[in-house]
């Protein structure tokens, strides 16, 4: 339990503050799993029987599924101390920034497997370029790591790649007018939020890739394993799987969840990168 | 006393009434016609010290073509020197056999053979080997670098002036095709082999073949373009020859000065401005130039500017912002708002639902 001591009284018994951080899961675990939002399935995976199967495993997380801050990679660092960590960094960095087509359009190219159409429009920007728009979010990984690294081992694990365009399209439709910002904006572009212009798929499959070789490189800067996501969760086009998404625009589910705890178990037990 | 012809001559032939008193540098501009006109576009290319004039262009009411800016979303991140200088991100371009490979490249006319380098952090252009952000893989590499040499054509296309100031004779080539490169390899990216890169020091000659080349392919394309040359006053940073530095600075200064006066007078529309004299003359203030007597001051810079601009026809005489001013903050793009809102909207929303 958290205690703070009283503003009108110094000197008396600290008084006892909201639990902000907890433990999902077992009370020894051998591995502890943590961080952003998208760490969020991996509880509701292991509450569900779907993973991990032959580790102790807890999840530390916002006790109300809401935010961390600074405090909670504190609790993390204490929770993993002299135990195996694995580290759910952040991962919608592009939807956050370019799930809306930008304007003007411009591409990125997948030096992987995703191909960009020839049709797409806008000019290329340099992949190494788009990293470093993101560097500050890898730098703020690099510094966690670096801290966790100090009393424990510590995997990080890939996050969700985007989903298809008709999926995201059907999450516009109808289902953002809620928000009244985005209804403004809409109305602003003689647009109903249903026709707001998505992203090409393969700009943000190839802006979701930057993000995870960025976490690799850190991964890899700090002596940690990268666990990277399956091709066994992606479709044909490298995209998330419909039965492995969330529902939402940006999460994926359990039972993505359930698969990317198989991967931490095999790459904890071979302490090799997968 | 008889007649002879510099009886005719204006004060400005004469050293007694030009130099030892009564200087104008603006009387150094010869011409019948301004140097730039109202509604000129103007690219440029060159030197470093060629950027120097870009912010002193433009607060005159000039249209300064750019062809290659950085996209809004990432315009705050930074870039190395020079590739952000000039109408497209060609960097710095020294020689004037650069320019016209760099024109014959975009025109699809030449493919240098050694085109790229593989390091461990990326294909590195040759030409442009001081870029930041480099291609990771070679098909990513041809992509940005026809994107490069498009916007290069553009430039030179769009234009009604183009603004060459020509900086060094001394050069690293290929042995393969002499394909020449900004900087001699191993130096800022690349490693050095005598078996594929050896030194040249071009003659006058070969500068001024460049120059008409260059100019007369530009026309092809883009015919009613008036070239400016000028010759950058800054010196050798370093000589590849056995001179001193200021010995082969003096050489190579004064084979780009006749190069471009011998370009100028053969060639319509074709004018020299004299930079080079107005910051290194004999009558230049010793502060046009820093202690390093290399570097030029503000001084310098500002009398350069200013008499470029009273020898043009301008809307406005303004001087360059004090500070560049940022751009492209990406927190005020409307689609990055609206893209952090949704995916933030829509996890509230998923909350609200479970």
């Amino acid at each position: 339990m958290l205690l703070k001591r009283r503003k009108s009284d110094a000197s008396g018994p600290p008084e006892p503050l909201p639990e902000r951080w907890k433990m999902f899961g077992d009370e020894d675990p051998e591995i502890v799993l943590g961080g952003h939002s998208n760490a969020a399935c991996y509880v509701i995976a292991r509450d569900s029987g779907l993973g991990p199967r032959s580790v102790r495993a807890g999840i530390a997380y916002p006790a109300d599924f809401g935010a961390v801050d600074d405090s909670y990679w504190d609790f993390l660092a204490t929770a993993g101390a002299g135990r195996a960590i694995a580290v759910v960094w952040d991962g919608n960095q592009h939807n956050g920034a370019f799930l809306v087509q930008p304007d003007p359009p411009f591409r990125v190219y997948g030096c992987s497997s995703v191909a960009t159409p020839e049709q797409e429009a806008g000019r290329w920007i340099p992949r190494a370029m788009v990293s470093s728009y993101w560097e500050p979010s890898f730098a703020d990984l690099g510094r966690t790591l670096d801290r966790l690294v100090e009393r424990s081992r510590v995997l990080v694990v890939g996050t969700p790649p985007p989903n298809p365009e008709a999926h995201v399209r059907e999450r516009f439709e109808g289902k953002l007018d809620w928000d009244p910002w985005i209804r403004d904006i809409a109305s602003t572009r003689e647009q109903a939020s249903s026709e707001l212009p998505v992203s090409p798929e393969s700009l943000r499959l190839a802006l979701w890739s930057i993000i995870q070789e960025g976490m690799r490189e850190q991964a890899r800067r700090a002596g940690c394993t990268f666990v990277a996501v399956p091709d066994s969760v992606r479709d044909d086009a490298g995209l998330l799987a419909a039965p492995y998404s969330a529902g939402d625009l940006t999460h994926a589910n359990a039972e993505y969840a359930g698969v990317m705890w198989a991967e931490i178990e095999a790459a904890l037990s071979s302490g090799e990168e997968r | 006393m008889t007649e002879h012809p510099y009886r005719s001559q204006p004060a400005r032939a004469f050293w007694s009434r030009s130099v030892a008193k009564d200087f104008a540098a603006g009387a150094m501009t010869v011409g019948p016609e301004p140097l730039l006109r109202r509604g000129d576009r103007v690219a440029s290319a060159g030197s470093c010290f060629a950027s120097n004039m870009v912010p002193w262009l433009e607060s005159s009411g000039l249209l300064y073509v750019r062809t290659e800016d950085p996209h809004p979303a990432f315009a705050h991140l930074p870039e190395n020197l020079g590739y952000r200088s000039f109408s497209a991100a060609y960097g710095n371009v020294y020689t004037a056999r650069h320019l016209r490979q760099l024109l014959e490249r975009a025109s699809g006319d030449f493919q240098p053979a050694e085109d790229r380098w593989h390091e461990d952090e990326g294909v590195i252009d040759p030409f442009r080997p001081g870029l930041r952000y480099r291609a990771g893989c070679d098909e990513e590499f041809d992509l940005l670098t026809r994107q490069h040499l498009r916007a290069t054509l553009d430039a030179f296309n769009e234009a009604t002036v183009l603004v060459f100031t020509l900086g060094l004779t001394e050069g690293w080539e290929s042995t393969l095709d002499g394909a020449v490169y900004p900087a001699c390899p191993g130096t800022v990216a690349g490693e050095f082999d005598p078996s594929r890169h050896r030194f040249h020091n071009f003659s006058a000659e070969e500068v001024r073949a460049d120059l008409v080349e260059f100019i007369r392919r530009l026309r092809e394309t883009n015919p009613g373009v008036r070239v400016i040359l000028t010759v950058s006053p800054v010196p050798l940073v370093a000589t590849a020859t056995e001179q001193h530095v200021v010995v082969a600075s003096s050489y190579s200064k004064a084979v780009l000065r006749v190069a471009a006066g011998e370009t100028a007078a053969s060639m319509p529309d074709v004018s020299y401005f004299p930079a080079l004299e107005i910051v290194t003359g004999p009558q230049a203030p010793h502060d046009y130039l820093a202690e390093d007597r290399r570097s030029v001051t503000e001084a310098g810079i500002t009398e350069v500017m200013q008499t470029l601009i009273a020898a043009s026809d301008l809307p406005e005489h303004g001087a360059p912002p004090a500070e560049a001013q940022p751009v492209g903050d990406p927190e005020r793009s409307p689609q990055m708002d609206l893209s952090r809102r949704i995916a933030e909207a829509d996890c509230d929303e998923v909350l609200v639902e479970s």
